[in-house]
């Protein structure tokens, strides 16, 4: 497969403190790339840089300037204010390729569209704020695909969900992998699902201000992970998958 | 327009009387201070669904006494331009566009600009900012109330809307700026809306949303500043915030919150004004008074839960 994204020696960071540095890496297209880390070591400032919210503090990211992303953001990033109903943010997907001019019907059936293959179609008429962090997740999926992109970027869908609605939005995401051979780029903290479906991996180690990357059956190790979260983890294989079991703190661990 | 006072109701509003005037009879001095205020109103009502949805307040606020500092300032000028035997910039002008107009728009311009840039200081956040914004100014304007005594009462009038009278110039002048604001909004809808909504999703997806950002703020600075020269600042604060938290508050569509603010700020300013002239009340704080009388529906529909 081609080489959609190459990140050539980036540093990244807010104002002139950079938080991760020397990142070099190419993503391919169809590559299904998951992001993990501590808490504020950076994923998400990852994420924005390569969608060119943020701007690189040092090296270049190089890709086709017809690569369009798709973003689902942290749903807990928007504001409930907002009058919205479930329809109009899949229609906000359609904004940009309409530019100045008028939403039309058309735009309308494509949403609509969109949120029948998010499994969403029932709560178009719904106001945004009024629905539950699974359904608000699909919606804002459905408008990622009404940009209809070559990559999906996803910044921790699964945060804050129990297992079931966990497994329903990871069964989707991947559904939509296939069905629209789209890259995905997904930021999470969830370790055994990228255990299970994940292929490449970014590490992020804060302490190094560096990233690890690779396939996840070789970054995804006791000790690798021990070292990053300080974690007593222990990683073990069963039936062709990978399981992550977390057995406590390895400080709390070390007093005991 | 003398068929009007054929219509039974509107017959009895027109020829209500006070101070010995009827308000038919007071129209021909009114009429271009009752436009200014409903133009105003509806411009600041509209950009006011803005200034709820984005939490920004607190920006307008500022960005009022920035424009009435502007103002202050203009009479001050021109005050000892005049002493000195220079010129006299301010009074019944009926110039297209008056020095305190001026003033107040370059004032309001640069501090758009600065607060659109976001500037972050570690040590104080947004809201400090703002807060200075707000308090220096409004500081700034007392003390040149005190310098400039002859002029108080007139800067008293402009800031508060006391007694609004607006020269056909000047009317049109407000008319044209209004419609242009509405025009680029009306074009830029929906990237406005989407920056608004969710700035990061829209930047991926390749809309300029920090221009789109600075376009909304420049608007906003344009708008309080045309309309405080001619209704004053205190009747345009308030169409800022009043008509569009009500619209908010009873309505579930972005759509219809925007005309119902519209609506709202139309009519308070209507019928304040009218109220102004059959009680001989100052007409700035009569208006507010109607557009803090349509938070009632809002209110009500927070308190039944509908």
């Amino acid at each position: 497969m081609p080489t959609q994204i190459e990140l050539v020696d980036l540093s990244i960071g807010y104002g002139h403190q950079p938080l991760l540095e020397g990142i070099s890496l190419s993503i391919r297209k169809g590559e299904f790339w998951g992001i993990v880390g501590p808490n504020g070591a950076g994923k998400s400032t990852l994420v924005k840089t390569i969608l060119g919210i943020l701007k690189p503090l040092r090296g270049r990211i190089e890709k086709a300037d017809t690569l369009t992303f798709g973003y689902v953001p942290q749903r807990n990033t928007l504001d409930d204010i907002f009058p919205v109903t479930a329809l109009d943010v899949v229609l906000m997907g359609r904004y940009p390729a309409r530019g100045i001019r008028r939403i039309r019907a058309e735009d309308r059936g494509l949403a609509y569209d969109y949120l029948e293959k998010v499994g969403a179609s029932s709560i178009a008429g719904k106001l945004f704020c009024s629905l539950s962090g699974g359904q608000k997740q699909r919606v804002l999926i459905a408008r990622a695909l009404a940009l209809k992109p070559d990559v999906l970027v996803l910044d921790e869908p699964m945060d804050g969900m129990d297992i079931a609605g966990e497994a329903d939005i990871m069964e989707l995401i991947l559904k939509l992998r296939k069905d629209l051979g789209c890259t995905l780029l997904m930021v999470t903290h969830s370790l055994h699902l990228m255990a299970t479906y994940g292929e490449k991996l970014i590490l992020i180690r804060p302490e190094a201000r560096r990233i690890e990357y690779g396939e996840v059956t070789r970054l995804l190790t006791r000790d690798k992970l021990r070292e990053i979260y300080n974690l007593d983890l222990e990683v073990h294989n069963w039936h062709e998958h990978r399981v992550v079991l977390m057995r406590g703190s390895l400080k709390r661990n070390s007093e005991t | 327009m003398e068929y009007l006072l054929h219509i039974p109701l509107i017959k009895d509003i027109l020829l209500a009387e006070s101070n010995g005037m009827t308000f038919w009879e007071a129209l021909p001095i009114l009429r271009n201070g009752i436009l200014a205020c409903m133009v105003a109103a509806i411009l600041s009502s509209y950009l006011g669904v803005y200034v709820i949805l984005r939490r920004i307040v607190f920006v307008s606020a500022a960005l009022s006494q920035i424009s009435s500092l502007g103002i202050a300032l203009s009479f001050l000028i021109s005050n000892r331009l005049a002493g000195s035997g220079g010129f006299s910039g301010h009074g019944e002008s009926e110039s297209f566009f008056t020095f305190q107009g001026g003033m107040s728009l370059i004032f309001a311009c640069i501090a758009a600009g600065l607060i659109a840039l976001q500037l972050q200081e570690r040590r104080l956040t947004r809201e400090s900012i703002l807060g200075i914004l707000y308090t220096v100014p409004a500081g700034l304007v007392l003390l040149i109330l005190d310098r400039t005594a002859k002029d108080a009462h007139e800067i008293e009038n402009v800031l508060f809307g006391n007694a609004v009278f607006v020269s056909t110039s000047q009317l049109l002048f407000l008319i044209l700026i209004s419609l242009v604001v509405l025009f680029l909004h009306g074009l830029f809808y929906k990237q406005f809306i989407f920056t608004a909504f969710d700035a990061d999703t829209a930047r991926a997806a390749g809309l300029k949303t920090r221009r789109f950002n600075q376009l909304l703020f420049l608007t906003l600075a344009v708008a309080i500043s045309i309309s405080i020269s001619s209704i004053g600042a205190l009747p345009v604060f308030a169409f800022m915030i009043l008509p569009s938290a009500s619209a908010l508050l009873i309505t579930h569509r972005l759509r219809t919150a925007f005309a119902v603010a519209v609506v709202f700020g139309f009519g308070s300013a209507l019928v304040g004004f009218y109220l102004s002239f059959l009680f001989s009340l100052p007409t700035g704080p009569t208006m507010l008074a109607i557009a803090a009388l349509c938070l009632m529906p809002g209110l009500l529909s927070v308190i039944l839960g509908v």
